[in-house]
């Protein structure tokens, strides 16, 4: 009985972990991004250096803009020709086909989907601008759905650790109709609720922090099966991303909560079942 | 220091077990309950260590109403009564020195004054070196006094017992009585239920007498 009810514990709790370490690991990911919520306006292919740092000065003055950066044909060929693996290719090329690129950086406060929206739309009619281009649209609509998925988590982390309280709760139940004789001798004796309560409670404690450890390595667990294929994934884009686990207070909050709950479970059954009895 | 006033109790399957008790007991007596069974000797003892409530009247103990009593307080009243009970309701899964050290345990002492002070109750009740035994392995008199030596632990200043020596040979019996009889001397008060006739003749200095429920003097 004991130990099913661990793994009850430790499986209801290492889903809500799980789920909330794969959020922090996606926002961290997401978070990463940041600098490159850029927009990019190509110019028309004609369009020379000068009439662009023009185009970048009238811009400068704006608001909404952190920062600008144009990038010349060339310096984009030579990125191009470094990353595609085109090299020899476009060494065959007599014209640069590149156009001029200016990256434009709105200012973090005003770097919401809408407002960037506008901008880029707005840029796309300024002259010798061929289109605009803001390829980070799914970032902001990842934000959003971690946003919902986090309400997700905290809902499911809520219905578990309820299942917590009921299980712990249950397993107390029979114990305490077990030692049903010994209870009533106690109060016989003159022994007070708080007393009969305390062993009671110290088995929540230890089912709980049991539990909890057993969750902190279900997540652990999963973690490290996923750290490889990440790792791989991660080198495949040249990235230096890299899977987080549960910090040291994310961890220490497990293990606390777990307790707290279970000893919560303990403590509403014992009390219900103290009070029923007759004095 | 005891006085029962009226006293009814009634039980919905089986009709009242007490109807219309009335009398008390002096600070210092020992005195018997005596009746047939059934008369309701078990459930006078009840009423008076609140193990159930009166259907009707009160009891007072040193003046004071037990049924004002609130359920929270009723603890910490019954660790200044010894219980001896015909059933001795022992714990069948702990030691015998467990047992007796229990309600020094519930009254917080501390391990040494618990040991050394259950030690000695095992040995007035002639249990010393039974301390490790289990109950279950014990005659019907030794557990009985196992029951006695757990309710004189806590050196009680009201001690009530139900048919004490209810599973002793007559030796014993005596014995017993003779050791209740010592602490009585030492200003420990007895409501003893008994029907043993030679017991009560000997032992009792007053005789309270149930019939069906009913006081008889
Ligand atoms: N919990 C109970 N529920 C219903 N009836 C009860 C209960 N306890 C006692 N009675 C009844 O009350 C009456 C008195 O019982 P009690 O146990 O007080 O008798 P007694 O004098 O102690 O008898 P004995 O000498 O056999 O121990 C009996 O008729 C019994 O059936
Ligand atoms: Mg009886």
């Amino acid at each position: 009985m004991t130990g099913m009810t661990l793994l009850v514990i430790a499986i209801s709790l290492t889903f809500p972990a799980t789920f909330y370490l794969a959020l922090k690991n996606i926002q961290t990911l997401s978070d990463s991004f940041k600098e490159t919520y850029a927009i990019s306006l190509y110019l028309f292919p004609q369009v020379e250096i000068e009439e662009a740092e023009k185009l970048k000065k009238s811009l400068s003055s704006r608001e909404s803009i952190a920062s600008l950066k144009v990038i010349d044909k060339s310096v984009a060929m030579e990125a191009f020709r470094q990353r595609s693996g085109f090299g020899d290719a476009l060494g065959a090329l007599d014209d640069n086909p590149l156009p001029i690129v200016i990256e434009v950086v709105p200012k973090p406060d005003f770097a919401d989907p809408d407002n960037i929206q506008a901008l880029v739309t707005e840029l796309q009619t300024l002259p010798n601008v061929e289109f605009a281009q803001w390829d980070m649209q799914w970032l902001m609509r990842l934000k959003e759905l971690i946003a919902i998925a986090r309400r997700g988590a905290l809902l499911l982390g809520v219905l578990l650790s309820l299942g917590v309280v009921l299980i712990v709760g249950n397993t107390i139940r029979l114990e305490l109709q077990d030692r049903l004789p010994k209870i009533e001798i106690m109060k016989i004796l003159g022994a007070t609720h708080t007393f009969i309560r305390r062993p009671f409670l110290y088995r929540g404690f230890w089912l709980g922090l049991i539990g909890g450890i057993w969750a902190w390595l279900g997540t652990l667990g999963l973690y490290l099966s996923l750290t490889s294929p990440v790792a791989r994934l991660s080198d495949l884009y040249h990235s230096q991303y890299s899977l987080h686990f549960l910090n040291f207070w994310e961890s220490v909050f497990l293990l606390a909560f777990s307790m707290l709950i279970s000893m919560t479970g303990a403590w509403l059954v014992v009390t219900r079942f103290l009070w029923k009895l007759r004095p | 220091m005891l006085q029962f006033d009226d006293i009814s109790k009634h039980y919905p399957d089986s009709g009242d077990a007490l109807s219309h008790v009335s009398f008390h007991v002096e600070r210092g007596e020992m005195l018997f309950v005596t009746g047939h069974s059934g008369a309701g000797k078990s459930t006078l003892l009840r009423l008076t260590a609140l193990i159930e409530r009166p259907s009707r009247g009160n009891i007072f103990l040193n003046g004071r109403n037990l049924a004002n009593m609130p359920d929270r307080k009723i603890p910490y009243f019954r660790r200044k009564i010894g219980l001896i009970f015909q059933d001795y309701r022992l714990l069948h899964d702990c030691s015998v020195f467990d047992n007796v050290a229990l309600p020094l345990l519930i009254s917080g002492f501390d391990a040494r004054e618990t040991a050394r002070r259950s030690r000695a109750a095992l040995g007035k009740v002639g249990l010393a070196g039974f301390e490790k035994r289990k109950p279950m392995s014990l005659s019907g008199g030794e557990q009985q006094r196992v029951g006695i030596a757990r309710a004189i632990v806590t050196r009680p200043p009201l001690i009530l017992a139900d048919e004490p020596t209810g599973n002793l040979d007559p030796d014993l019996s005596i014995e017993i009585m003779q050791m209740f009889r010592q602490f009585n001397q030492r200003g420990v008060t007895f409501m003893i239920a008994s029907h043993n006739a030679q017991l009560v003749s000997r032992f009792a200095d007053r005789v309270v007498h149930l019939e069906k429920g009913r006081l008889v003097t």
